[in-house]
């Protein structure tokens, strides 16, 4: 592996085009991270249609580049506006925005850009090191455990997920029927077309999510439309200070193993490493009393945990083809329309393909730096953009990305749909998150779940006779009967 | 965070298992007409009726037990809140006129062209969304709309139709 990455690294940056996509993925990452209401999930999701004429290599280091750099964009309009860009930037406004309030917000972003940047790189070592093992191991799986890891991986989500676990149940019940729209691969028919032919083909990745995740945040803005431009303060020095940065090598080494780590669990996410993170930054801290007031322990730390997650959260997509979260999940479908499907198989056939992979990844985490320290004052101000204006693009981006698809108008009725669907489900307070990971694992789980009946003579006693099949079925039993165990009779009223 | 402060409202629970069970009985009816499902032997293959019979069923129960529980929640503690319903109207009133100018926009698209259209939105939104958070004068309200969309319908079409060659036109 180490000899395809070198391979791949000196063809990637000898390809001016390939850097240029790199050097926009990561201008786009930031801008749209840094922009409150815009989300890492949303960024992709709204920027997966440019890559549908690029080359599967190009696309995804676009996209890494997008994910990688909105995950520390996030954390500027945290840091300067009180504001989180991403979930992951929960934490940074507890001691960024407190640093910016005492006039050190350059300060602030600088040790968020380093922290982000080391916790990055060392969140790709550990994938680097970790998903071939993964990846070895998953080779042993056939279709019952495929299956059970497909079941693993929805349990976990609807687990995580803000609000009830059964709702998230539920909501990824709704997205496997969503999968199963249109003809069933193995026998041909076809499936809640409603007599249509243009759900005959099924329900596509990109009109759900940019409808779920983009539209639907549009709607949520425009119904709480009341603030107006956001004021950003000066940011004056911007040059780290490398006697600071020494003293927090080790809270920024701290935070990027967690981060790693919390990262790779599926559904467990980035808000969670932070919290963490910043929990355990304070607990070793001898300023424990003074976190909340800018202690730039409390804010290196989470931001190296928020930006490893990256890397962490490629594991189960690389090795099991299960999405860790939102992000993965959407890059999950950028790779299914490029013709490649993640898992241990895509080790074998494709190394060249992983390994670009991981050259993305750090070639959008050095750009990240450069950019983000050059360009910074520039981003800033862009963050001063109305939001309602903002609202507006976002709408217009949601019709013309679910268009260039397919060139099919078909597919913005259903992106429009899938909006007015999010908004409803957030209305009602059911997470939308688990739905779109129904739509990509249904097909999955479909396909191994009868493959390993056909196998067993339709015994399903297949699932319990394999290990590490009924492994993946106890914790997925365990994640759904928890709440019910440890809050008996509250399951259905309290947010678990 | 206490219990009852995290405790949903029974009408939210009678409204999501509504939800949730339109869309089990629009599946149910769905998958009840396609005969292919449930008279074809698919030998060894459990076919393609197992999947959805499993969900769907999932689906209804769940659905069942939420509207039930709201409904349970209901009988034993009516709820004091009176504006439930009434809330949820007043909100949803901007974004359903939202939807339905987007659908018109769509539509819109296909009869007079991609440019026209989008500016036309574009205009018509950043303009009573300013208005609406007291954006200004008049007159920079009137920039702010006319940049906004000069901006965003601009660079729309520069990325997306000129560079990816995407045929809205």
């Amino acid at each position: 592996m180490i000899s395809e990455f070198i391979s791949i690294a000196s063809t990637v940056l000898t390809n001016p085009y390939l850097l240029g996509m790199s050097a926009l993925g990561t201008t786009l990452g930031i801008m749209m991270g840094c922009l409150p209401g815009i989300s890492s999930t949303m960024a992709l999701a709204i920027l997966l249609p440019v890559t549908y004429a690029m080359s599967p290599i190009a696309a995804m280091v676009f996209l890494m580049a997008v994910f990688s750099a909105s995950v520390f964009g996030g954390s500027i309009s945290a840091i300067l506006i009180n504001i989180p860009g991403t979930p992951g930037a929960i934490v940074t406004q507890l001691e960024g925005y407190a640093m910016t309030c005492r006039g050190k917000a350059g300060e602030a972003l600088t040790y968020s850009l380093f922290s982000s940047t080391i916790g990055g790189i060392i969140g790709l070592m550990i994938l680097m090191l970790v998903a071939p093992i993964v990846a070895g191991a998953a080779m042993q799986f056939r279709s019952p455990e495929f299956a059970m890891a497909t079941v693993f991986g929805l349990t976990m989500l609807a687990y995580s997920t803000p609000g009830s676990t059964f709702r998230g149940i539920l909501s990824g019940a709704v997205g496997l029927l969503c999968g199963m729209v249109g003809f069933d691969l193995v026998t041909d028919v076809s499936r809640f077309d409603f007599g249509t032919s243009a759900l005959q083909s099924g329900i596509n990745l990109v009109p759900l999510t940019v409808g779920l995740f983009g539209l639907a945040e549009v709607l949520r803005g425009i119904e709480n439309n009341t603030t107006q431009t956001a004021r950003t303060p000066s940011l004056k020095i911007l040059t780290p200070s490398f006697t600071l940065l020494k003293r927090l090598w080790k809270t920024i080494l701290r935070g990027s193993a967690l981060g790693a780590i919390v990262g790779a669990i599926p559904a467990a996410g980035s808000a969670i490493a932070v919290a963490v993170s910043y929990a355990q930054e304070k607990k070793l801290s001898k300023r424990e009393d003074e976190f909340g007031t800018g202690v730039p322990e409390g804010l290196a730390g989470p931001e190296a945990a928020n930006n490893a997650c990256v890397g962490g959260a490629l594991v189960p997509l690389m090795t099991l083809g299960i999405p860790g979260d939102t992000m993965t999940a959407v890059l999950m479908g950028a790779l299914l329309i490029h013709g490649l499907r993640p898992g241990p198989l895509l080790f074998i056939e494709r190394p060249d393909f992983v390994a670009t992979v991981y050259v993305a990844l750090f070639l959008a985490l050095l750009l990240t730096v450069v950019l983000g320290f050059f360009l910074i004052r520039y981003f800033v101000r862009l963050m001063r953009t109305p939001s309602h204006i903002l609202l507006i693009i976002i709408a217009l981006l949601c019709v013309v990305g679910a268009f260039a698809i397919r060139n099919n108008i078909t597919d913005v009725y259903i992106m429009i749909t899938f909006g007015v669907i999010g908004y409803v489900m957030d209305k009602l307070e059911i997470p939308v998150a688990p739905l779109a990971f129904g739509l990509i694992l249904g097909p999955i789980l479909e396909e191994n779940l009868r493959r390993s009946l056909i196998i067993s003579d339709g015994s399903w006693m297949v699932f319990i006779e394999r290990p590490i099949a009924l492994t993946m079925l106890l914790l997925s039993l365990g994640a759904l009967f928890y709440p019910l165990l440890s809050k008996p009779g509250k399951l259905l009223s309290i947010n678990q | 965070m206490s219990d009852s402060s995290r405790r949903r409202d029974p009408r939210n629970q009678i409204a999501a298992g509504s939800f949730l069970g339109l869309w089990s009985a629009v599946g149910w009816w769905s998958a009840t007409r396609t005969t292919s499902l449930w008279t074809v032997e698919y030998g060894a293959d459990p076919g393609p009726v197992l999947l959805p019979i499993l969900v769907l069923t999932i689906l209804s129960l769940g659905a069942l037990a939420l509207v039930v529980e709201g409904t349970r929640q209901i009988l034993v503690e009516p709820p004091t809140h009176k504006g439930y319903w009434s809330s949820l109207r007043r909100y949803t009133l901007t974004p359903i006129i939202f939807i339905a100018s987007l659908l018109a926009y769509v539509i819109a698209i296909e009869f007079i062209g991609f440019i026209p259209s989008s500016g036309v939105f574009a205009f018509v939104w950043i303009a009573s969304l300013g208005f609406r958070i007291g954006e200004g004068t008049p007159k920079a309200l009137l920039f702010m709309a006319i940049t906004g969309t000069l901006g965003g319908v601009g660079l729309i079409y520069f990325v997306f139709i000129y560079l990816i060659g995407v045929p809205l036109r």
